[in-house]
């Protein structure tokens, strides 16, 4: 089936809950990202005590990233990295589509970043030449389909091995095969001729580091390295949010971030990479950073809100999430999916735009008990309901027209859980006494829309046993 | 073309929204706990961490049973062509393990991407996670550690740290430009996250250990 790009929620979960293939790939993939985890986590006694520190940093970061950015920019600068400012999406792609006319055009290879994603880089740059090549294996597969990725660090976590086989025959017009290491190969085949002849490389930025003007980037396939070595220039492309403020600061987040991505114990491959490279050294002449806006600023202006930028995209909030796990990346219609996704994508596009996403989720709580840096996601979501109810009522709801005594109860309603949510020792109160009452509010009034879906199916709602519950349970029982 | 517009602008609408948020201060209080156990622990951690991560590991005793061994992981790879890292230490080894077909980063695109096997050194590697860091202030290791199938690094024993805090203290002193963390060979899961080794980098990781001290001055 081919993803439709609409914004509709509640007719793109119904889709997805129908499409019986696509579950079966969906269960797959994140139970086993899930149990991963949870054994890369367990090695670590100190857990708890790196998410806190984790959480510091990030707030460290984000309440003085007027001062940190500027003085990224100079220490990048003065190591030979030239530094593009960009308020927007449109003005990073034309940036970016001047860097590259300037460098005389050529093969464009990219390594995966979801900031590229949200700017629409390739369509962008596709007008008149031919896209860049994305050069990661999820992220070459949709772009062979067409597709958007349906997860942050596993673009086609969507796709069995039968659907990249059949992908692979039609498209490169080679024999089917559904031997997952032979198509391997042939990725490798492929992208190799794309290195071959590249005259830019484009990468994202997991992290810049202030004091000494340094880009990170983690990978496990080397097609960042690639990337970041063969072509002539290197266009890295950063949120204004990814600056961490020393070098030091990097343990806490390299012991967090691989664990509870894939969950290993430090991906294959970390770039480190400081301006651009000396005349006589390998590498790039010339080393692009474009740092981007494009709604972040707006997001710091509350404690709230400004949690959503301390995102280490790890992905462990969708892994985890009952929602994203029934109905995967495309149903969300929106670049960042999940959790995260529901919680930024109406804070980039307009709360207008995405009106349902707050919406597409249970408020169990799974997301912030795995989320590597503590951000309160219900929290948010429920902050983003209120933002939303107080503007119009219940998006799509079929009381949106109800008089105004009801309306302003379902707002004070999220105020509650808002306040519910805003302290663990509230939350676990509340949780205790509410579970019930959570259960239904979600199933009849808070999914209006989408009751024919929490019906018909698995329900999404809070298990008897909370989350939070069973894993203290779980760990428990190990020590 | 952003100008300075974009950039004032941007830390403008940033100042703003910080306007009546105290910043946070964070004192650098201290890092996270570091052990120091006696180095045997120390290898012995490194190499299991590292064939945890599916890299394989070769002990030696000097620097000069090392060329043996890279006479026979070619001979595995049946590598015509060596893309060495082309420091003197390298240079040294490929000569006793009798290497004729050597190609150096400078080489053209095509001769590059043919090399079968790359050699590099390691300036010093973690055995907390079995990672191998090197720094091109010391070798130009980016594309010989990552453009053949077979990447064989050569390590002392003493080059290995505990763990990730001291290894970017070590690094913090001199990171320009590209320094380069290694922890097995290059993998993906992106088809039903199924690991296969390979894809894009290195499908086999060969770590040469020594255990005396380097034949010739670290960089
Ligand atoms: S919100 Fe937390 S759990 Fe979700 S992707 Fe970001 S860092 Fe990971």
């Amino acid at each position: 089936m081919k993803p439709k790009r609409s914004q509709d929620f509640a007719s793109n979960a119904r889709e997805a809950l129908a499409d019986e293939h696509l579950r079966e790939a969906l269960k797959r993939g994140t139970s086993r990202f899930e149990r991963e985890r949870r054994d890369a986590v367990s090695e670590v006694p100190e857990w708890e005590d790196l998410r806190e520190k984790a959480r510091l940093i990030k707030e460290e970061a984000l309440t003085n990233l007027d001062r940190y950015l500027e003085q990224f920019v100079e220490r990048a600068e003065a190591a030979g990295a030239k530094v593009h400012w960009a308020r927007d999406a449109q003005e990073a792609c034309s940036d970016i589509a001047h860097i590259i006319d300037a460098a005389g055009g050529g093969t464009v290879v990219k390594s995966k970043s979801m900031t590229t994603e949200e700017i629409g880089l390739n369509a962008a740059l596709a007008q008149g030449a031919p896209p860049p090549v994305e050069t990661d294996l999820g992220e070459w597969i949709i772009q062979l389909a067409d597709e958007p990725p349906s997860h942050i660090i596993a673009p086609a976590i969507h796709k069995t091995r039968e659907d990249v086989g059949a992908l692979f025959a039609e498209k490169l017009s080679i024999d089917e095969t559904h031997d997952i290491e032979e198509l391997t190969r042939i990725a490798r085949r492929f992208l190799r001729n794309s290195f071959a002849e590249a005259s830019v490389g484009i990468s994202g930025v997991n992290f810049a580091i202030a004091e000494t003007g340094t880009l990170l980037i983690l990978e496990n396939e080397g097609n960042a390295r690639l990337t970041t070595s063969l072509p002539r220039v290197h266009i890295a492309v950063m949120g204004i949010e990814k600056i961490l403020p020393r070098i030091e600061d990097l343990e806490v987040f390299l012991r967090l971030l691989p664990r509870s991505g894939t969950g290993q114990r430090m991906t294959s491959y970390l770039s480190l990479i400081t301006g651009k490279t000396k005349a006589a050294e390998e590498g790039p002449d010339a080393v692009h950073i474009v740092i981007l806006d494009n709604g972040r600023s707006a997001m710091l202006k509350d404690r709230v809100t400004r949690q959503s930028l301390a995102c280490i995209r790890c992905g462990a909030c969708l892994n985890h999430c009952p929602v994203y796990r029934e109905i995967g990346g495309h149903a969300y219609g929106s670049v960042y999916p999940g959790p995260i996704g529901a919680v930024i994508t109406p804070q980039l596009a307009g709360v207008e735009k995405a009106s349902q996403l707050p919406f597409a989720s249970s408020l169990c709580g799974a997301c912030r008990d795995v989320c590597p840096v503590k951000i309160d996601l219900p929290e948010l979501l429920l902050e983003l309901r209120a933002r939303l109810v107080e503007r119009r009522g219940l998006p799509h709801s079929p009381d949106a027209r109800s008089p105004l005594p009801r309306r302003t109860l379902e707002r004070m309603g999220f105020r509650l859980w808002a306040f519910a949510m805003s302290g663990p020792r509230r939350y676990r109160f509340f949780m205790g006494v509410g579970r019930r009452a959570v259960r239904i509010t979600f199933l009849s009034t808070i999914l209006g829309p989408l009751r024919a879906w929490t019906l018909g199916r698995d329900l999404p709602a809070p298990a008897p046993m909370s989350f939070r519950r069973a894993w203290q349970r779980r760990r428990g029982s190990k020590r | 073309m952003s100008t300075a517009s974009a950039r004032d602008e941007i830390l403008g609408r940033i100042r703003e929204s910080l306007a009546h948020t105290e910043p946070l201060q964070r004192a650098p209080g201290p890092g996270l706990s570091a052990s120091h156990p006696p180095r045997a622990t120390l290898v012995e951690e490194f190499r299991r961490a590292l064939i945890a991560a599916d890299g394989q590991v070769h002990r030696v005793k000097s620097f000069a049973d090392a060329a043996p061994v890279l006479a026979q992981r070619m001979a595995a790879a049946r590598a015509r062509s060596v893309l060495s890292s082309d420091t003197p230490e390298i240079r040294a080894l490929l000569a006793a393990a009798g290497c004729a077909g050597v190609v150096t980063p400078q080489a053209g695109r095509e001769e590059l991407l043919a090399a079968e096997l790359g050699l590099t050194q390691v300036q010093f590697a973690i055995a907390e996670t079995g990672t191998l860091v090197l720094a091109s202030p010391c070798e130009p290791h980016r594309l010989a550690s990552l453009l053949p199938r077979v990447h064989v690094a050569v390590l002392h024993e003493q080059d290995i740290v505990s763990g990730l805090g001291e290894a970017l203290e070590r690094l913090a002193s001199d990171l320009l430009p590209v320094a380069t963390f290694i922890t097995g060979p290059s993998r993906t899961g992106d088809i039903e996250l199924t690991l296969v080794v390979g894809v894009h980098g290195p499908q086999e990781l060969h770590v040469i250990l020594v255990a005396d001290g380097p034949a010739m001055p670290p960089c």
